[in-house]
């Protein structure tokens, strides 16, 4: 038994390009799982962890604006365990780019409260008269902000000082986003936490609460609680309270978290399933290559327990350094996902533990499709007598191809064609293996075509303006010509928004209401406009998805700032919107709805890049503005989160795609060559020389190959495109695209590594000295 | 017949020297060979397994290099050639026979000779070839459909289809039973005779010598006895 073992180990280093093959097959599949999984489930435990230890509240509602006095009761309903009220002031920054800033009212007592602060830097804001405040670490980190640095701001309408004190995030801005933007922008917006006696002087807003957060005792009626809140809030205007899973920075977080599941779900099952059936093919084809040796074991009198022993331990071997290679190259992959999360959803922590789940799960996935092979293919050995299973293995049945009577080939290429077609199975599965090398790489690299389709669509094509401001209140439409009359102004167009509630069924949503004026042609909605036209209120087509909305239903709206009560509207349309939910609806029919005459509080402006930064300076100073958005800036913070994560993953993927393609092809390209070595020696000893010979293997696999191709790209079309509609979360809806570039690079990859591949065996075949290779059996 | 006569000298090796490096040993294989072949002849190499013969059959084939000494074929140096001419050496002047036929499975018989005539010089019509080993009817076969002996003769007719000056065969008969050996060699004696091709012979069988011009024993990668028969014994009077 111990010389069997030592031919184990033996083979394995005989079989070290196979073995090479198979285990980087092995590790990819396994390390993609892994490291995926692992990075999605340390950003589970870090949101986790970061609710409980920041005590995130569990009902939230917002009023206009109520008296402090309502606390007790708020207090007393009963099942309410902890109440907070803050005060909250929009204002303009004076930082270059003119962001807006939230500024929220911390509890007398600084630390205590919910929605805590989680400080990264410096200390809590202490009452001064140079006010102090707390400033979010995303904003801060985008404008270089220091604690002690002073900050101006228009707030309440006046100019003030005010001194950073510390650098933090609490839960629920986790996600610090702007309103009216479409993602979290840490340029254009920050959150600011203050003692309440600053924020109340600088407000002039008094004892007065615009935000609640609550948490409630584990057995009590939530739906009580939130008609008790919503009672006692109803006098001060208020669209009504909502629970934490519909709290923006939650439902983003949610989103975003979802969308990572998916990427650790779907992407490495597409993989680990491929690397599955590879494994499985090349391990069949490598154990057919030892049929020799396995009748020569048992016509020596080896039990087939005990040779079946052999080859599987042969086959753990090669498949377990597979999969320890996945362990560690899928923690380190993992890391390297959760610092990109780190940046992008800036928890104070993001522990990254690869996951044990995740390691069994890889490790089964990779072991278990071997295992499979090696039994089958000793089954079939089995099946023989060993003096049968002694004799050469006996070709398959040649017979003359049904297209040689088609076409007259040459000797040479009815080799080529005959031998394809002896062994129809295994020319499917093979070619079937080939094109999932296409699957990979398509679906893989098309990530970056469909970023680069929403940047342009989204930022090039629908949206032309090179800035946007909010007013603080609307205006008169004539007012506008102030605007237009600007310097540079090349193109402008005005909006009347609204921040509402919209209600459907038992949903409900925060977002904008734009009133778009008829012939927009600054921001569009659509790229073809005709076919859906703005003569109702058109919304997102997620909410004919998920909502079930229909043609003529009615929603109900509630605004949220506005003094205005609440309206219905009924649905004329839907339309894609690859980034962020929206409601459009002809500006006049918003008037109409609000009972207002014709007004604007948005401005949108197409300009001369020579007059930006003037303009931006005039708008800065407004005292009427309330939020600038430059289009620039915009799509550079857009590049900054979104564009960062995305290109992380398609770098990973393309990796993962790439070094499977190689091994796939370059253990395929093997095994044919030992199949076949002495039928490329007995050619050569008729006269032909090495490259004719060992170019009549090349094109078998190479016919393969351009068979696959067709296959592959048809399918990874059409798997990218199910992969990715499947995985469309609510705050995405992206176009699928996939360019000829995807497809150029994926056959650059594929003939690239075929190229490789084909030098490489061509060099180890041709070592081989002419009578060994006559004298070897197979 | 004897060397000496006036007859044309085909290859001629001196103090032909090949060892086979297995990690740290070395075996040696041939240990100074001379040796010189003429047009025409029939010589047999006998000799006990391991003693050289095979690595001398390749040599002088181009299959395999020596490490010293020299080797002509003619006036080719066979040990200074480099791949492409060994290449051109043996589609040109060499045909094989081997053990185990070596067919190419996916071909019929008769395609098997084409993969030959295709790219030689002048060789004769494929038809022909299997016609003088007895094999026309069966050209249309593939090997697996062939019995040992009938795939052997295939692959004799292969060899010769070139019309080869030198047919080098070892161990034809090794792997056939004495009837289907004794119809393969009656193929390989045919072809000498009608296209007075030189031909090498290696085997273990000293009943076959009979019929031989040389036989030449190889002990321990060194030519031993050589002996020459003035009358060939005809075949049909071979006891086997
Ligand atoms: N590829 C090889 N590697 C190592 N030794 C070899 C190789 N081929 C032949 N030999 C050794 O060279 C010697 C001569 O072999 P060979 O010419 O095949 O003998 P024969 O054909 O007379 O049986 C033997 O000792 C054999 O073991
Ligand atoms: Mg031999």
């Amino acid at each position: 038994m111990r010389t069997l073992n030592l031919k184990v180990i033996r083979s394995l280093l005989g079989l070290k390009i196979q073995t090479t093959g198979i285990a980087l097959l092995v590790a990819c599949g396994s390390g993609l799982l892994i490291s995926a999984w692992s990075s999605y489930d340390s950003l589970r435990s870090a949101k986790d962890k970061t609710y409980r230890t920041l005590r995130f509240g569990e009902i939230f509602a917002e009023v206009k604006s109520a008296p402090m006095a309502l606390e007790p009761r708020l207090r007393n309903i009963s099942g309410v365990n902890e109440v907070d009220l803050r005060l909250v002031e929009d204002g303009l920054l004076h930082l270059p780019g003119v962001p807006s800033g939230r500024f929220l009212s911390l509890p007398p007592t600084g630390t205590a409260g919910l929605d805590r602060i989680h400080l990264s830097s410096g200390d809590l804001p202490v009452p001064n008269p140079v006010p102090e405040a707390v400033v979010h670490q995303g904003f801060a980190g985008a404008h270089g902000l220091r604690p002690g640095d002073l900050l101006e701001a228009n707030l309440g309408g006046k100019r003030w000082k005010f001194r950073i004190s510390g650098i933090g995030l609490s839960p629920d801005t986790v996600y610090a986003i702007g309103p009216g933007a479409p993602l979290p922008d840490d340029l254009r917006f920050g959150v600011f936490w203050m003692p309440r006696t600053d924020l109340e002087r600088m407000s002039g807003k008094g004892k007065t609460f615009r935000r609640l957060s609550v948490t409630v005792s584990e057995d009590t009626s939530i739906h009580r609680i939130r008609e008790e809140i919503d009672r006692l809030l109803a006098p001060y205007g208020t669209a009504g309270s909502y629970l934490r899973k519909d709290q923006i920075s939650d439902r983003l977080l949610e989103n975003e978290i979802v969308e990572q599941r998916t990427l650790a779900i779907l992407f490495p099952t597409v993989f680990l399933s491929i690397a599955a059936l590879q494994t499985q093919s090349a391990l069949a084809r490598l154990i057919g290559l030892e049929r020799l040796q396995i009748a020569t074991l048992r016509a020596l009198g080896y039990p087939h327990r005990e040779i079946q022993l052999h080859y599987l331990k042969l086959v753990l071997l090669m498949v377990s350094g597979g999969s320890a290679m996945g362990v560690v190259l899928g923690s380190g992959v993992g890391r390297l996902m959760a610092s990109s999360y780190r940046s992008f959803f800036r928890f104070p922590e993001v522990t990254f533990s690869t996951g044990r789940g995740a390691i069994a799960l890889g490790i089964a996935a990779s072991l278990l499709p071997a295992l499979f092979a090696a039994l089958s293919a000793l089954r079939a050995v089995r099946s023989m007598t060993p003096a049968e299973a002694l004799r050469p293995a006996p070709p398959p049945t040649f017979r003359i191809a049904g297209i040689e009577r088609i076409l007259t080939l040459s000797i040479r290429n009815r080799m080529i064609a005959r031998n394809l077609l002896a062994r129809p199975l295994r020319l499917i599965w093979n070619t079937l293996g080939m094109a999932c090398a296409w699957i990979l790489l398509i679906m893989s690299l098309s990530w970056t075509d469909i970023l680069s389709n929403l940047i342009d669509e989204r930022f090039r094509r629908l949206s032309r303006e090179t800035l946007s401001m909010n007013l603080n209140s609307p205006a008169r439409e004539s007012e506008s010509r102030a605007w237009s009359r600007l310097p540079g102004v090349l193109q402008w167009e005005t909006q009347r928004i609204l921040p509402v509630k919209m209600r459907f069924a038992h949903h409900s949503r925060d977002l904008i209401l734009t009133g778009v004026p008829s012939g927009a042609e600054l921001e569009r909605y659509s790229l073809s406009p005709s076919v859906v036209p703005l003569e109702g209120l058109l919304l997102s087509r997620h909410f004919k998805e998920a909502w079930g909305i229909r043609v003529g239903d009615p929603v109900e709206f509630d605004p949220l700032t506005e003094g205005s009560g609440r309206f219905t509207l009924s649905v004329s349309g839907f339309v894609q919107d690859s980034l962020g939910l929206s409601a459009r609806i002809p500006k006049h029919l918003l008037h109409g709805a609000l009972g207002e005459e014709s007004t604007f509080n948005r401005i949108l402006l197409r300009i001369d890049p020579a007059f930006e930064e003037g303009i931006l300076s005039k708008l800065q100073n407004s005292p009427s503005g309330s939020g600038i958005l430059s289009k620039r800036a915009t799509l550079a913070g857009f590049e900054r989160t979104l564009g960062t994560l995305i290109r992380i993953s398609t770098v990973i993927l393309v990796s993962f795609a790439w070094v499977m393609t190689f091994s796939l092809l370059i253990s395929s390209l093997r095994i044919s060559t030992s199949e076949r070595h002495r039928e490329i020696a007995t050619i050569r000893v008729l006269g032909l020389d090495f490259d004719q010979a060992f170019g009549l293997l090349l094109s078998e696999t190479g016919i393969q190959w351009i068979l696959a191709m067709p296959i592959g790209i048809l399918s990874g079309n059409l798997i990218t495109r199910a992969a990715l509609n499947s995985m469309h979360a609510e705050e995405y809806d992206f176009t699928v695209v996939i360019s000829r570039r995807t497809y150029g690079l994926a056959l650059l990859v594929i003939g690239g590594s075929f190229l490789i591949g084909a030098l490489r065996m061509r060099s180890i075949s041709k070592r081989v000295a002419l009578p060994d290779a006559l004298k070897m059996e197979e | 017949m004897i060397a000496g006569t006036n007859r044309t000298l085909v290859f001629k090796a001196r103090n032909l020297s090949k060892s086979y490096r297995l990690g740290q040993v070395t075996i040696p294989a041939l240990r100074g060979v001379d040796l010189d072949l003429y047009e025409h002849e029939l010589v047999v190499l006998l000799g006990p397994s391991g003693s050289g013969k095979t690595t001398l059959l390749n040599i002088l084939g181009g299959l395999d290099s020596a490490d010293s000494g020299e080797v002509f074929y003619r006036d080719h140096d066979l040990v200074r050639a480099s791949e492409s001419d060994l290449t051109r050496f043996r589609r040109e002047h060499v045909g094989f026979i081997f053990q185990f036929y070596n067919l190419i499975p996916s071909l019929t018989a008769l395609e098997n000779i084409r993969l030959v005539t295709e790219i030689s010089p002048s060789p004769m019509r494929p038809e022909t070839a299997l016609d003088l080993v007895g094999m026309d009817q069966l050209g249309d076969r593939f090997p697996s459909q062939l019995s040992g002996g009938e795939q052997q003769r295939v692959s004799i007719a292969r060899a010769i289809s070139k019309r080869p000056d030198i047919l080098l065969c070892d161990e034809p008969t090794g792997a056939l039973d004495c009837e289907t050996g004794r119809k393969v060699l009656e193929a390989i004696l045919k072809v000498h005779r009608e296209l007075g091709t030189l031909v090498v012979i290696i085997t273990h069988n000293a009943a076959i010598s009979g019929m031989a011009d040389r036989v030449i024993r190889i002990e321990n990668g060194r030519i031993g006895d050589v002996s020459s028969s003035i009358a060939k014994v005809p075949l049909s009077e071979i006891r086997w």
